[in-house]
């Protein structure tokens, strides 16, 4: 009988299971965000302590951190769903300006209307203009055949300049010191879940994505379609889909959803529309979507990690003056470094270093 | 913000000079010094994909060099330590991106776009931890090339021939680029890696180094790309001072048909697009500028959605190398 080493043994439970690999990713991003605060100068663990503190440390933080996770659940969504349908969604950004300048017009400019009316009408027009931006580097992908990696990612400086040119001439209130519009009135305001909370009714859309990606991926036909078209497109035409139809209309499905996050940010945080409107959200999202695996289960993890990052990071900055750019670069190593452990096969790994039946020489021999 | 009325006629008399040989000089000299970052990086890019690599982390490793090629230029005092400074800048990161989809063979454009992160968190971390209250103080410049007689010739005089030494250096690598890829042993070996990894194998060819060779090189010319932007011309570094350009450059690389030449070719567009925004900028004449600043990029679409359909990218392009096993 043959035993098996203790590190065979956990390479192998490391093969099979694949959420691991993102906790793994998590566990060494920490390490090298860990190094970058060493170096510069403060205790990690003093950084991080006031970064938990700032995240989770009270009610108002936890707040704040649910108030953070739900642009980034709804724009990961998106680009989840459209993972399922191999595309690229890099545009989250942009869509999530237009998403809020759709709902700051519906809600500045469409008045008389009863309150919950008015809300659903300013995140349906929100929605709707992220969807329909989105919707152009969907078309070019699908009947163009244009990299939508370069046309979302492109977009993006399109739409916040087209949204600050708008926020600094147009829609800027003549007597107003700083670049933003006019705040929305009250028939408009997403309601604060308790009085002073950051986090605002917007979350439970945000949830409602979670359970409508779950849905749509598993018992719709549209789901079916997009996983089909993204598997295989010939595969997907013979068997009756539109895989073209199905491309551009999951891309605009996808700015819809980041739109509606924008529409959320701004009826439920902002309640106006400032020329830095989002801090970065639509690209927290990639990571979002890469870290939970395109998953449902796996994005509302992920969403709640980095949502937690953007509360506690602003609050280590004041304290110890540890720059919040540290976000950017440690969402890059949690990412980068989940894909690294999730290519290896490390099944075979165990198999060729540590092989139970073979003593070390004789592996070193056949490799 | 549109003018008012009155400065109406005295914009569109400023329109009138557009046609003029002065403004025409000047575009011409801003478009060549425009071109240059998108052109390096792009060539880069060149490399790597005809060797199977899509390096989505461009603008990434064009940051990198911006940074380091400061961080060297300041501490040494010297230009040209500071240019081999973004070079290796962009290759460390490019090596990072080599190590993760040729040796762990992982999805190419996630670990691109991981990359783009951890250069922009990291050099704006690093911008404000090591260069502090330096960050903006001005880098040693390089000197420029003044060749006479020629820089009397009307229009293209000032744009080819007194411009810093810098761009001259980054016009090597077209001649250079065009003769290592179609005429060395390793450039062909690097076609036959990005079209057919399977047969360049069986024909000696050993095809992770010369993936890995052609990341690095295209991770120098990005870095290169950077230097250029921070060092030969504003002289110091702005956090995500790329703007979008090592996109931009990708799609140079695509319409440039993968071919030096191409590439230089589509960056002295986008080059003159983005110059000529800059122009009218100065001229006032009642186009926002958020509307000009974007120019660009809308071109680069539009480019993209025009001739993309016709271009085939290497065969082997993003798929990763997994040898038979014997």
């Amino acid at each position: 009988m043959v035993t098996l080493s203790r590190s065979y043994r956990a390479l192998a439970l490391l093969a099979r299971t694949r959420w691991l690999h993102p906790l793994i990713g998590i566990a060494l991003a920490t390490v090298a965000a860990g190094a970058l605060i060493w170096i510069s100068g403060v205790h990690p663990w003093s950084a991080f302590s006031v970064l938990v503190d700032g995240a989770v440390g009270d009610r108002h933080a936890i707040a704040l951190t649910l108030a953070r996770t739900t642009p980034l659940l709804l724009t990961g969504v998106g680009i989840a769903l459209a993972r399922h349908c191999n595309l690229w969604n890099i545009g989250g950004e942009g869509q999530i300006y237009f998403g809020g300048l759709g709902a700051v017009l519906v809600a500045l400019y469409v008045t008389g209307l009863p309150s919950p009316v008015h809300i659903a009408l300013a995140i349906a027009f929100g929605g709707l203009l992220g969807g329909v931006w989105a919707a152009i580097a969907g078309v070019l992908r699908a009947w163009r055949d244009v990299n939508e990696v370069l046309t979302t990612l492109l977009m993006n400086f399109v739409a916040i300049n087209v949204v600050v040119m708008l926020v600094e001439g147009p829609l800027r209130p003549p007597d107003a010191v700083y670049a933003r519009t006019e705040r929305i009135p009250e028939s408009a305001q997403l309601p604060r879940i308790f009085e002073g909370s950051a986090l605002h009714a917007g979350v439970f859309l945000a949830v409602l994505a979670v359970v409508w990606l779950h849905v749509v991926l598993g018992k719709t036909r549209f789901g079916f379609e997009i996983q089909m078209t993204g598997l295989n497109m010939s595969v997907s035409r013979h068997s009756g889909v539109r895989p073209r139809m199905v491309m551009a209309l999951t891309l605009a499905t996808s700015g819809v959803l980041a739109g509606i996050a924008g529409a959320g940010e701004l009826l439920g945080s902002q309640r106006s529309l400032p020329a830095d409107f989002s801090p970065g959200y639509g690209f927290d999202a990639i990571a979002v979507a890469l870290m939970g695996l395109n998953r449902p289960a796996g994005i509302v993890p992920a969403a709640l990690f980095f949502g937690g990052l953007r509360a506690g990071a602003p609050t280590m900055e004041r304290a110890l003056g540890v720059d919040t750019s540290l976000v950017l670069a440690t969402q890059g190593f949690a990412v980068f470094f989940v894909i690294v452990t999730l290519a290896v096969d490390w099944q075979e790994v165990a198999d060729r270093r540590l092989a139970p039946t073979r003593s070390t020489e004789q592996t070193e021999v056949n490799n | 913000m549109r003018p008012p009325e009155s400065t109406r006629p005295a914009a569109l008399a400023r329109l009138g000079t557009v046609l003029s040989l002065a403004f025409l000089t000047e575009w011409l000299v801003a478009t060549f010094r425009l071109s240059m970052p998108v052109f390096l990086a792009g060539l880069g890019e060149a490399y790597s994909e005809r060797a199977g690599v899509l390096n989505i982390n461009l603008e990434g490793m064009m940051l990198c060099g911006a940074f380091t090629s400061v961080l060297t230029a300041l501490s040494t005092g010297s230009p040209w330590l500071g240019l081999i400074g973004g070079l290796l800048g962009g290759m460390a990161l490019a090596l990072v991106h080599a190590i993760a989809v040729i040796t762990f063979k992982a999805d190419q454009i996630i670990s691109g776009i991981s990359l783009n992160f951890v250069a922009l968190g990291l050099t704006a971390f690093l911008s404000r931890w090591i260069l502090g209250a330096d960050r903006t103080a001005y880098a040693p410049s390089f000197e420029r090339i003044r060749v006479p007689v020629l820089v009397d010739l009307p229009v293209i005089g000032p744009a080819l021939f007194n411009q810093p030494v810098l761009l001259y250096v980054a016009l090597v690598g077209l001649p250079a680029s065009i003769w290592a890829l179609s005429k060395t042993h390793f450039g062909l070996a690097v076609s036959a890696v990005g079209e057919n990894p399977a047969a360049a194998e069986s024909s000696g060819i050993n095809v992770p180094a010369i993936r890995y060779k052609a990341v690095l090189i295209c991770g120098a010319f990005a870095g290169f790309g950077g230097a250029f932007l921070s060092l030969g011309t504003l002289r110091f570094f702005i956090d995500g001072m790329t703007g979008g350009r090592g996109f931009i450059a990708l799609a140079a690389c695509i319409f440039g048909r993968w071919h030096p030449g191409g590439v230089f070719a589509a960056a002295i567009l986008f080059g003159g697009a983005d110059a000529l925004q800059r122009r009218v900028q100065v001229l006032d004449i009642g186009i926002n500028f958020h509307i000009l600043q974007v120019v660009p990029h809308i071109l680069t679409i539009l480019v993209l959605a025009g001739v993309v359909a016709k271009r085939s990218p290497p065969a082997a392009l993003g798929i990763p190398y997994v040898r038979e096993s014997r």
